[in-house]
């Protein structure tokens, strides 16, 4: 017990480690919450939008009977709109208007933003019917929360995921090959699998707690969202620092590389996955999960991403368990291949 | 027999490390083990701690066979590898609290324990430093105190002494054979022979991962021909001369070049006497004198035709 205590102490004043974990994605969320969020605020009050020839199509009108309901705009006669929207006969979205202000900006950002999407999910076809207007709404609103929530979460993930460091670290200390250390551990009467199980157990503890007051800081000091579901949030933050960890040590156990290209390897993989579950711009994250379902289902990023998201939008429901499931068993995939190739390791050389 | 190791072999490609090895290691001792770098030492040490794989061969320790899951044969191994093998964020008491409960499960002993290790390696002072604080003497001194401070009966200790200052080095191995008094069975690596020789009771001299010589330093310095040299500076010899004093009693080799006389003897008797008393007599005059007995080097150069150590002069 109190070598697990030791390898507390010793992880925490690892403060390279700390940084990359707690504070540059705090730092980011800071950046996001000043500066990017602002972007998607709307006018003070509703935009006015008039419509022509809709029954061409009933998608917009049930997008924008939406658009009313969320109070983005107000659907008006078209000579009392700041601009109309017409649907030509073969299909393509018309703005008209006389007037160039907030209000047009708005109504024009709609357009172009529901033509954007619309002719993807055409293209693809992977959405079903019944969730494609709710996935139009989402995307065509210009003050949806829901996308900049998106950089938030994409940030707490990199947190998470950021304990890969630690796994990686773990790893380079437990083997002869890599490590001085390492050879003193392999030739304590210590079981493998209790040092592994301390490392991970100590990884995690560390990790979590400071997820955790990323997520303090960013529920109390910068007012994000989370959801009503407490307890859900502290398994989705333990699953996430869980598959980092996990990711760290399959990387520093399978690769045989040095220890700086496997932490640049790690760095690539965190800073790759993040952009694809839309870190730097929301619509990454919808074109990767439209042209590579798989990818985007198996992104650690993405899931860590999605599962706060679906927590924070739709509380519990059928994705976010299939989130963390999977989250749960990748990381434990990832733990009993590291323990597999740990066990009676002996070296040809060292 | 505390260590038993019969046909040890181990290749590293096409290398051969360990060309059927054999050595037996006695309960008590403080074994030597002495060559050259790249003669097998480090991978003799690696083998029979199960770190390493074999292609063939058989290790015992304490009578059983030795295996990477043999806990109960490890909990009483004690190791000071070559590099210091410490955490760079824990401090001295910590490190050393964290190995010796690998080994220790009793808090309360374990405790008792990592202070009289500090103790024994004079770092109480340091207790509380980062190992960067730290110098290489003292490093290397945190190093031994990680590897023993759980009492162990058995020590293996790769080159502990490497770059570290002469006086750190006469403390450390002041400090084994304090640890062989209590009574741990010690195998000590070095390519430093005067290490070795002021140390160990018995001597294994490895080569090309083969054993060259095995026995006391004193039985070692009696298997070669060698018994004692006479150096002599500043002195000026004819070809004459030179083959007058190749005829006296006991020289067996005469080296002459740049006015330095140097001559080895397979006796100590009356040899410098008898050599100085030939220079008088023709009126030779000459420099410095001084007399060598053999020391390992000149066994391991007898023995194989090279040097111990690549820097030796």
């Amino acid at each position: 017990m109190h070598n697990l205590i030791l390898e507390i102490q010793r992880k925490t004043r690892n403060w390279a480690l700390i940084f990359w974990i707690l504070v540059f994605p705090l730092i980011l969320t800071v950046l996001f919450r000043l500066i990017i969020a602002n972007a998607y605020t709307t006018a003070s009050s509703p935009a006015q939008v008039g419509t022509l020839s809709l029954n061409n199509d009933p998608q917009l009108a049930a997008v924008l009977d939406q658009l009313e309901t969320e109070g983005i705009i107000t659907l008006v006669e078209p000579e009392q709109a700041d601009a109309v929207l017409e649907v030509q006969d073969d299909g393509q979205l018309v703005v008209h208007m006389d007037d160039n202000g907030i209000a047009q900006t708005i109504i024009t950002a709609i357009a172009n933003q529901y033509q954007q999407t619309r002719a993807l999910t055409e293209q693809t076809g992977i959405l079903p019917d019944n969730s494609q207007t709710a996935y139009l709404v989402e995307r065509t609103m210009p003050s949806n929360k829901s996308l900049i929530y998106i950089n938030y979460f994409t940030t707490l993930a990199m947190g998470c995921l950021s304990s890969a460091y630690f796994g990686l670290k773990a790893i380079n200390d437990l083997q002869a090959n890599l490590s001085e250390v390492g050879k003193r551990l392999a030739c304590s009467p210590e079981k493998k699998s209790h040092l592994v199980f301390k490392q991970v157990l100590s990884n995690n503890l560390i990790c979590m707690s400071l997820n955790l007051i990323q997520i303090l800081v960013m529920k109390y000091l910068l007012q994000i969202d989370f959801g009503t579901h407490t307890g859900f949030i502290l398994l989705t933050t333990f699953l996430g620092s869980w598959l980092g960890n996990g990711l760290g040590m399959v990387v520093g156990g399978f690769l045989k590389l040095n220890y700086n290209d496997k932490s640049n390897l790690l760095t690539a993989i965190i800073m790759l996955g993040n952009t694809a579950a839309g870190m730097m711009l929301p619509q990454i994250k919808y074109l990767v999960r439209l042209y590579c379902p798989l990818a985007d289902a198996l992104n650690p990023a993405a899931l860590i991403t999605d599962a706060y998201y679906q927590l924070s939008f739709y509380g519990l429901n059928g994705t976010y368990y299939r989130l963390i499931i999977t989250m749960a068993v990748i990381g434990l995939l990832f733990y009993l291949l590291t323990l597999l190739i740990l066990r009676r390791q002996r070296y040809a050389s060292l | 027999m505390l260590i038993k190791v019969e046909n040890l072999v181990k290749r590293y490609g096409d290398h051969l490390a360990l060309d059927h090895l054999n050595l037996e290691v006695k309960e008590g001792e403080i074994l030597g083990l002495l060559g050259p770098n790249g003669s097998g030492k480090t991978t003799a040490i690696h083998c029979i701690l199960s770190l390493l794989t074999y292609d063939k061969g058989q290790i015992e320790i304490f009578g059983q066979p030795m295996r990477p899951n043999a806990y109960d044969i490890k909990r009483q191994i004690g190791i000071v590898f070559q590099q210091v093998a410490v955490f760079s964020e824990l401090t001295v008491q910590e490190n050393i609290h964290y190995f010796c409960s690998l080994y220790i499960k009793d808090k309360a002993l374990c405790k008792q324990y990592v202070q009289e290790a500090m103790r024994f390696v004079e770092l109480e002072e340091y207790a509380n430093f980062l190992p960067a604080k730290l110098s290489g003497g003292l490093l290397r001194r945190l190093n031994i105190a990680c590897g023993i401070a759980h009492h162990p009966r058995l020590i293996f200790m790769d080159e502990p002494t490497v770059a570290v200052d002469p006086q750190s080095r006469n403390a450390i191995l002041q400090g084994i054979r304090q640890l062989n008094e209590q009574g741990a069975t010690i195998i000590y690596t070095s390519h430093y022979m005067e290490e070795v020789e002021q140390l160990c009771s018995r001597i294994i001299i490895l080569d090309h991962g083969q054993v060259a010589a095995v026995g006391s330093k004193e039985a070692l310095k009696e298997m070669i021909t060698l018994k004692q040299k006479v150096s002599i500076d500043q002195i000026t010899l004819t070809p004459y001369q030179q083959a007058n004093i190749q005829k006296l009693p006991h020289v067996y080799a005469l080296d002459y070049a740049h006015e330095r006389l140097e001559i080895k003897y397979n006796s100590q008797e009356h040899c410098l006497v008898t050599l100085l008393d030939y220079l008088e007599a023709n009126h030779i005059t000459y420099g410095r004198v001084y007399t060598e007995m053999p020391t390992l080097n000149d066994v391991f150069l007898e023995m194989t035709g090279r040097e111990l150590r690549d820097d030796h002069a």
